[in-house]
């Protein structure tokens, strides 16, 4: 039974909503192992645990399980009952090629990751949301760029050549100066999503799981990026003028275009 | 009695609900839309602003795509300001779309299904009979739940309660209140159409 049932309907008809305090405040603070402490600076259980993970790791080994290499021992250092601060990776990296940071947003459309693959809402984003699809930078980096509303770029990410997306340019002043933004969960790849949800660009695919998230669990979602143009405009627009031109003459409908 | 709507630009959120309503209500077909929402950016970071702009036909009293229709009766005003159409007279010649300043009329060049591969869906199928391809349309004031003596689907829907619909001839209804008090204004008012849809500013 939890704390609630004490309080039935006519308490509720009496007291009206629950706004007085009807808790001691300490019950907030339901630290079943410390039940005087509010925020416990030295965190003992996360020691005790390391602790549980090397004698079942000890008896894997006796088992015959390969034994921890060096280079897994920060499984374990990272259980320790201190905070600390690490950089994010972000934070280390000083190539200056990488000057942009890379952000997700959410857009009111997809602000859950699961209606995606809902056609109607996925139609509305594709044509008439001028930023939700695309790339959005602010002004004057896509100016320093070269590149300007339209274009399709390149946005590669620190971790190497292979973590890139591609996509659309939208320049607006609702995004910092060195922020590349680009919304929601799109351009997913799996075989078992409504097709619609594979267009867009992939925020993931620029992100890498590194040794900061360890005790977390969470990808870190901030990455320094570079962008470049792939394609300009007029360039594409040519590109599906000809496709189009090519697909009439195939077809054979009213003559050659040229 | 002449309908019409108020939508109060501080309220909306820019949510896309009502677009969302529209097409559930209407089972509007794909790649159409009769309710959009405009999104308008202004200032400089950090002090940018983005104004949602909710527009559906703004049933004119003065409609242009009334005058450019060739055919009598295919689109018409109706009594209650509700710029009405009938899908059978329509012949399809487009003339109503450049003719709207507001670009509120969509052709339906085919009706397709949303996944070719699979047909239509049960609720697709229920839509067939509502459109027809090779039509003109746009928004009808959702005028059947009027007539049930509802509101249109995206006033009821509407989260930010934006949307605010009601007699513009009679000076005590609601609309008439806002328009007064919150000087409600037209969209381009200067082509003398006189829409039946007002905006409170931002």
């Amino acid at each position: 039974k939890g704390n609630g049932d004490a309080f039935g309907l006519d308490w509720f008809k009496t007291n009206g909503q629950n706004l007085k305090a009807a808790y001691p405040i300490s019950q907030f603070y339901g630290y079943t192992q410390f039940p005087n402490v509010r925020h416990p600076f030295y965190w003992e259980q996360l020691v005790y645990r390391r602790d549980v993970i090397k004698a079942e790791l000890v008896k894997l080994q006796a088992k015959g399980a390969k034994p921890l290499q060096p280079s897994n021992d920060w499984e374990l250092a990272a259980y320790h009952g201190f905070p600390e601060w690490r950089p994010h990776p972000e934070h280390k990296e000083s190539r200056t090629e990488y000057d942009l940071y890379a952000m997700n947003y959410k857009g009111m459309e997809h602000f859950y990751g699961t209606n995606i693959d809902n056609v109607w809402l996925m139609e509305w984003a594709k044509f008439y949301n001028p930023y939700i699809m695309k790339i959005v930078m602010h002004p004057d980096a896509a100016k320093a760029k070269g590149v300007k509303d339209g274009d399709m770029v390149v946005v590669e990410s620190m971790f190497g050549p292979t973590y890139k997306v591609e996509g659309e340019v939208k320049t607006s002043n609702t995004t910092h100066r060195q922020v590349v933004a680009i919304a929601g969960a799109y351009g997913q790849i799996s075989a078992n999503v409504n097709p619609v949800a594979k267009d867009g660009a992939n925020f993931c695919a620029l992100l890498k799981l590194t040794s900061e998230m360890s005790v977390s669990g969470n990808i870190d979602k901030d990455v320094k990026v570079k962008v470049y143009k792939k394609m300009a405009k007029a360039e594409i627009n040519e590109k599906a003028v000809k496709t189009a031109k090519a697909e009439v003459n195939r077809q054979g409908i009213g003559g050659e275009v040229r | 009695m002449r309908y019409g709507l108020v939508i109060d630009l501080k309220k909306c959120v820019g949510c896309y609900a009502c677009v969302m309503a529209c097409k559930a209500e209407n089972f509007v077909p794909r790649n159409i839309f009769w309710n959009k929402v405009f999104v308008k950016e202004e200032g400089k970071y950090p002090d940018a602003r983005i104004t949602y702009i909710p527009t559906n036909c703004m049933h004119c009293k003065n409609p242009p795509c009334v005058k450019a229709c060739p055919v009598p009766g295919a689109t018409f005003k109706r009594a209650d300001g509700i710029v009405d159409m009938n899908y059978d007279k329509c012949i399809g010649c487009r003339r109503c779309e450049p003719a709207c300043p507001y670009g509120v009329r969509s052709f339906v060049s085919a009706i397709e299904p949303y996944n070719p591969k699979f047909g239509f869906t049960p609720y697709e199928k229920m839509g067939l009979t509502k459109h027809k391809a090779k039509k003109s349309e746009k928004c009808l004031f959702c005028s059947h739940l009027l007539a049930e003596g509802k509101k249109p689907a995206c006033v009821t829907t509407c989260p930010g309660y934006a949307r605010y619909v009601g007699d513009l001839d009679d000076p005590k209804s609601e609309v008439s209140q806002l328009i007064a008090t919150r000087k409600g204004y037209q969209m381009q008012k200067e082509k003398g159409t006189d829409p039946s849809v007002y905006y409170l500013a931002p």
